[in-house]
């Protein structure tokens, strides 16, 4: 199924096909997520207004989370199979996951300083976040940080496969030490643990985050495609 | 009844700079992605057809 999908032909092709129904589902979810999540939903009975972070905070958190796997399963690809469009999606994955790991830690130093009293504590997951983040910034040096760009496919794949380590690491930080950070509400044995009506803006927002993820890397892949075939088609140019 | 909506039970400073910062790294991030799709697309198309 890898191969059938990583056909830069085929895979432009169904890539147009869904855009546009894509873009309008995620704005249309993250437009519902708002309007539930800062108005039509109750404030949290111990934190008040601020729970509205959650609905940013939480979407931000898992994006950069699942982003990473799918980061180090590029990188696996790429390393293991040498195959183009792993490289391209590594390259294409790695600034958006950044970007919502860095949108994690801003809006959870925001929701921790009026529930903790600090902007930053060297908690567990906290700390495993900020690696995270680090991790995506490494992996974006290495992939850019080349005179010829495809020497630094096998170093920024490597990093990011050796990143994946940190991934359960963030997410069991919580139960495996003794952090300020709330354990987790959805993904836990026992159950959901939070209320429909906070549930409800909480969904909407994550998985129009999806959808917006999803747009992100199908439009930077299709960018760097266009791009290689600009290049090929220069150097052509300039043998004659 | 639009003034207690602004002011977040007090918390407004701590509630809307992350909507804001959320919004403009989204909005940044998808249209810097899409305007550099579409500018590749069309560079590679005037040259395809030359």
């Amino acid at each position: 199924m890898f191969d059938y999908f990583a056909n830069p032909t085929r895979f432009v092709r169904i890539a147009d096909r869904i855009t546009k129904p894509l873009a309008l589902l995620t704005f249309g979810l993250i437009a519902a997520g708002l309007y539930y999540g800062l108005y039509a939903s109750p404030a949290d009975y111990q934190q008040g207004e601020t729970v509205r972070i959650m609905y940013v905070h939480v979407p931000a958190a898992w994006l950069a989370s699942i982003g990473y796997v799918a980061l180090g399963l590029s990188g696996l690809f790429y390393v293991v199979w040498r195959h183009p469009l792993a490289d391209l999606a590594l390259r294409a994955i790695a600034p958006v996951g950044a970007l919502f790991a860095l949108l994690t830690l801003i809006t959870g130093a925001f929701w921790g300083k009026p529930m903790w009293g600090a902007w930053w504590v060297w908690d567990a997951r906290l700390t495993s976040m900020l690696i995270l983040f680090f991790f995506y910034l490494g992996v974006m040096a290495l992939a850019d940080g080349f005179d010829r760009r495809e020497r630094g496919s096998r170093p920024a794949a490597l990093l990011a496969l050796v990143g994946l380590i940190n991934v359960p690491i963030v997410k069991f930080s919580v139960d495996w030490w003794n952090t300020l950070h709330q354990p987790a509400s959805l993904l836990r044995s026992g159950g959901v643990a939070i209320d429909s009506a906070m549930l409800l803006p909480l969904l909407l927002m994550l998985v129009g985050f999806h959808g917006f993820f999803a747009l992100i890397v199908i439009w930077r892949i299709k960018a760097q495609l266009a791009e290689r075939r600009i290049a090929a088609i220069g150097l052509k140019g300039g043998d004659k | 009844m639009i003034g207690s909506f602004f002011d977040m039970g007090g918390y407004a400073l701590f509630v809307w700079p992350c909507y804001g910062v959320t919004a403009i790294g989204m909005i940044w991030l998808g249209y810097s992605s899409y305007a550099r799709a579409k500018r590749a697309a069309a560079q590679l198309k005037s040259l395809t057809e030359k």
